[in-house]
């Protein structure tokens, strides 16, 4: 287990710059790309949660299939008949992503992400 | 619901002069424990997991036990414990509270309030980081 921690500035996103002949100067950057999406923070609590350390309920469902329930979305898990296990994760904001484990006739396994 | 308006300037003449701030209260009770819980909340959003047994419905009547009193410290403690020091120093046990620990408990929560606010305007997103760590 890795333990993340954020920086905690006193001034976000301020910088010094030095000039060629060594003068310096103090700037904040922001970006300014018009973004029409942010992009998820990389921060604590997404690499605290990729190690696992993420809130979730888990449901043992009639049909063999387990659903996990995440603040960010659902992950299913079902069990093939011809043995394949799939797992999709349907993010709450609809995007979906589906991994298929496949063992092979000849012993080896294939992941299938769609 | 933000933080609630927190008092943090109570001086020896709010005593003397008997001001409203110079008196701890029921108001400074549910104020505190208000803004404990949205202080949890919002540490827990980020990833600092805070979870905290608070009582924000204090009325003249009650009378605060030693450990409901002790319950109360240590929550703000633990916000602390949980993040980073803000550089104030915290009672240690009910018989701290004084006009300094009083003054701190509010602007402890107030100071993990604003370096939440900085740290998150600090991060960096999916998409903005090129090969190589460039962070600009």
């Amino acid at each position: 287990m890795k333990q993340f921690v954020d920086r905690v500035p006193v001034t976000p996103n301020r910088y010094k710059m030095t000039d060629s002949v060594g003068n310096e100067s103090y700037v904040v950057l922001e970006r300014a790309d018009g973004a029409t999406e942010e992009g998820t923070a990389l921060n604590r609590e997404a690499f605290m949660a990729l190690q696992g350390m993420e809130a979730s309920e888990t449901v043992f469902n009639d049909d063999g299939s387990i659903t996990e329930t995440y603040s960010t979305g659902t992950f299913v898990t079902t069990f093939a008949e011809n043995g394949d296990v799939v797992e999709t994760f349907t993010a709450t904001q609809g995007q979906a992503i589906t991994g298929t484990t496949v063992f092979n006739s000849d012993g080896s396994i294939s992941e299938v992400i769609s | 619901m933000g933080l609630p308006e927190m008092i943090y300037d109570r001086t020896k003449a709010d005593i003397v002069n008997k001001t409203a701030k110079g008196y701890y209260n029921i108001s400074d009770l549910n104020r505190v424990e208000t803004a404990s819980e949205y202080i949890a909340a919002l540490l827990s959003g980020e990833g600092y997991y805070v979870t905290l047994t608070t009582k924000k419905d204090w009325v003249i009547t009650d009378i605060p036990t030693v450990a409901e009193v002790q319950r109360y410290v240590n929550n703000v403690k633990f916000c602390v414990s949980q993040f980073i020091s803000v550089g104030l120093e915290l009672p240690e046990d009910v018989n701290g509270i004084d006009i300094i620990a009083a003054n701190n408990i509010e602007k402890t929560l107030v100071r993990i309030s604003e370096s939440v606010q900085k740290m998150k305007e600090n991060y960096r997103y999916c998409g903005t980081i090129t090969c190589g760590g460039d962070l600009l």
